[in-house]
């Protein structure tokens, strides 16, 4: 909270509440169930209703909070959707907060913030009734715990992000490549947060269980059928379309979905972020051989949340999607906020005006493409297939 | 001057990559694009105009299985029913996943509820809820069949099950609204309901043609003859249906005599 005080912060809560008021104004739009919603919604009136699990193949977390959206608010779009919003606006937080933690300047987070608040992908994902947006949210405030030094706080919401989906684990990783870069000698940052989680998913399985299913099961079997199902999905398509695609074709925006043309709900990563992933990679790795803090979160996030996928790829030829992508961009957009403070701390160091003022124009000017490219792509602008096919 | 020169390099590259990105990227947006644009045009009811997109799209994308679920919906708009039913064969061929069989198990069964062939309508809709019976779309269609076989009591029961599955399936509010419409041919007091329903889908499909009818239908049995008027005019300024823009324009005129 330290770091949440005063009116310097006052862009990132105006940040907040463009996108919650963006968000909550799109909410209805399409009144219908979008792409893999249409199990989760089903399954969270199953929960109400106390018949049960309908895809025991996920943990119970996230879809316990669509239930309670359902519960509070009805079987709408606001009451399917309303707490993926509320847990995609804590995500931009929680990033934000993260790069103060790693010394990174105000406008240097601000900016970060901004990238990922109005990524494409993270918009759509964000506000839809999936377990993504709750898996993520928890590996970001783990990771700021993490930094933090709140060892236990940092598993037990590991623990929570695994109990929203499994891949919420990746988590464990980044603080595994944090301690093997920088800290190795203290032992306690590895092992208390990997503990507390473990303990926290297992117990907390047992009873998010009972609570939906009403009976008490072993977590273990629990997470082996969970893991075994995974393994046999082979393919799928939304309404007729194969969607599936492989992780290094999301790099170049392939296996886009379409979920609606209007308004417009097209799952592609922005092009801003997309176009500059390998880039920011690279300077991520020469900042990591630096042991630079910010550099080595961000390529730990990368390695975890995106080469993780590629590994069980190759190894399992398991269908992915490209909304996978969508855990990986608060890393991308971490890597891009430490090249531009980078980028600006060169040029002043430099003493050359003339170079800081063209530094600090080029950024802006990035950003504001980044916001033309959003109206464009985004449910809130005018649909792509209006634009492309009028007159 | 080296350090100028290896960011220049950097900065080439970043350009060149993103184009790359671009370009490889932008045949499939435009492909989306283009389905989106056919279905734009299978809303509108411009059916000749989406079956020469899809039809162009096949022919550059013979594979994709869902290029034929959409070329069977415009011959479905253009009442080609058999060629509809052969474009769900081929797709469900080339279906790769129990959704996709679904779906086109589904628009089969709205194919046979349209020629009349009711009984090979719900075996196809029963044949699609063993297969997938957690989805909402193949109850409310079971429900129309009940409904046009005049078995209200079955059509109304599929109707609640799609809607506590999928709270934002229309046509089981469609369905519903028909049933009670029905129902206030004898009892007035349900056309409300009815009118709740319509009410419902009009909610979810503003564009709904069909349902402005119905509604106008029971505002006007219900000597509500404002809000009829609107309704049919509706129907007209949409015009996605002729035929129901002409019965709205005698159902005008009708009300205007009786005023």
């Amino acid at each position: 909270m330290r770091y949440f005080s005063g009116s310097q912060n006052i862009g990132i809560l105006l940040l907040i509440f463009v996108f919650m008021g963006l968000q909550f104004f799109m909410l209805d739009r399409p009144y219908s169930l979008l792409g893999d919603e249409i199990y989760y919604v089903p399954e969270a009136k199953s929960i109400l209703n106390h018949n049960g699990l309908l895809h025991p193949e996920h943990p119970p977390l996230g879809k316990l909070f669509i239930t309670l959206g359902i519960r509070l608010f009805g079987d709408t779009p606001f009451g399917w959707r309303f707490f993926p919003v509320l847990f995609s606006s804590i995500s931009i937080l929680c990033l934000y907060l993260t790069c103060l933690r790693l010394n990174l300047p105000r406008w240097a987070g601000l900016a970060v913030a901004f990238l990922f608040a109005f990524e494409n992908l993270s918009f759509l994902t964000g506000s839809m009734a999936t377990l993504d947006v709750f898996m993520l949210t928890f590996m970001l405030a783990a990771l700021l715990a993490f930094l933090d030094r709140k060892l236990v706080l940092a598993g037990l919401l590991a623990g929570l992000a695994a109990l929203a989906k499994l891949p919420g684990v990746f988590v464990l990783g980044v603080f595994f490549l944090y301690w093997l870069v920088l800290e190795r000698e203290n032992w306690r940052l590895i092992i208390i947060p990997v503990f507390t989680s473990g303990i926290t998913f297992l117990g907390l399985m047992t009873l998010l269980d009972f609570v939906v299913a009403g009976v008490w099961q072993n977590p273990l079997i629990t997470v082996q059928n969970m893991l075994s199902f995974a393994a046999t999905l082979s393919s799928d398509e939304v309404f007729g379309i194969s969607i599936n695609s492989e992780p290094w074709e999301w790099l170049v925006n392939r296996g886009v979905i379409f979920y609606s043309y209007s308004p417009q709900r097209i799952a592609l990563v922005s092009y801003t972020v997309l176009c500059l992933v390998i880039p920011a990679v690279i300077y991520s790795i020469r900042g990591s051989f630096k042991k630079e803090k910010q550099a080595v979160i961000a390529l730990a996030w990368f390695a975890c949340t995106y080469l993780s996928w590629l590994v069980v790829s190759l190894i399992f030829h398991r269908l992915m999607y490209i909304w996978y992508f969508y855990p990986v961009v608060p890393g991308i957009c971490l890597a891009l906020g430490y090249g531009m403070q980078r980028f600006t701390g060169m040029a002043q160091d430099a003493g050359n005006h003339r170079l800081l003022i063209s530094v600090k124009t080029g950024v802006l000017l990035y950003l504001l493409v980044h916001l033309v490219l959003f109206i464009l792509l985004s449910p809130v602008g005018i649909p792509l297939v209006k634009w492309v096919y009028t007159g | 001057m080296k350090k100028k020169t290896a960011v220049m390099l950097f900065c080439g590259a970043v350009l060149i990559y993103s184009l790359i990105v671009i370009c490889l990227s932008w045949s499939e947006i435009r492909e989306g694009l283009a389905i989106g644009r056919g279905e734009e045009l299978l809303a509108k009811g411009q059916y000749e105009q989406a079956l020469t997109v899809f039809t162009i799209l096949i022919d550059s994308n013979p594979d994709s299985e869902k290029l034929y679920y959409n070329r069977a919906m415009a011959y479905l708009g253009l009442k080609q029913y058999e060629r509809a039913i052969s474009e769900c064969e081929i797709g469900m061929g080339k279906s790769n996943s129990i959704t996709s069989y679904y779906n086109y198990l589904n628009l089969q069964a709205i194919i046979y509820t349209q020629i009349g062939d009711y009984q090979r309508a719900g075996e196809i809709c029963a044949k699609a809820i063993s297969a997938v019976p957690h989805f909402a779309q193949a109850y409310s269609i079971r429900a129309s069949v009940y409904f046009y076989q005049r078995d209200y009591y079955h059509a109304l029961k599929d109707c609640e099950k799609a809607i506590q599955l999928d709270s934002s399936n229309t046509l089981a509010y469609k369905v519903k609204g028909w049933i009670h419409a029905k129902a206030g041919e004898i009892d007035k007091g349900e056309l409300e309901k009815a009118i709740e329903n319509f009410n419902r889908v009009i909610k979810l499909d503003p564009e709904d043609v069909n349902t402005y009818y119905n509604r106008g239908m029971a505002f006007y049995k219900e000597g509500k003859k404002e809000q009829a008027i609107a309704d049919f005019n509706r129907v007209i300024s949409i015009g996605t249906e002729p035929e129901l823009s002409q019965k709205s324009r005698e159902l005008l005129a009708l009300i205007e005599k009786e005023n």
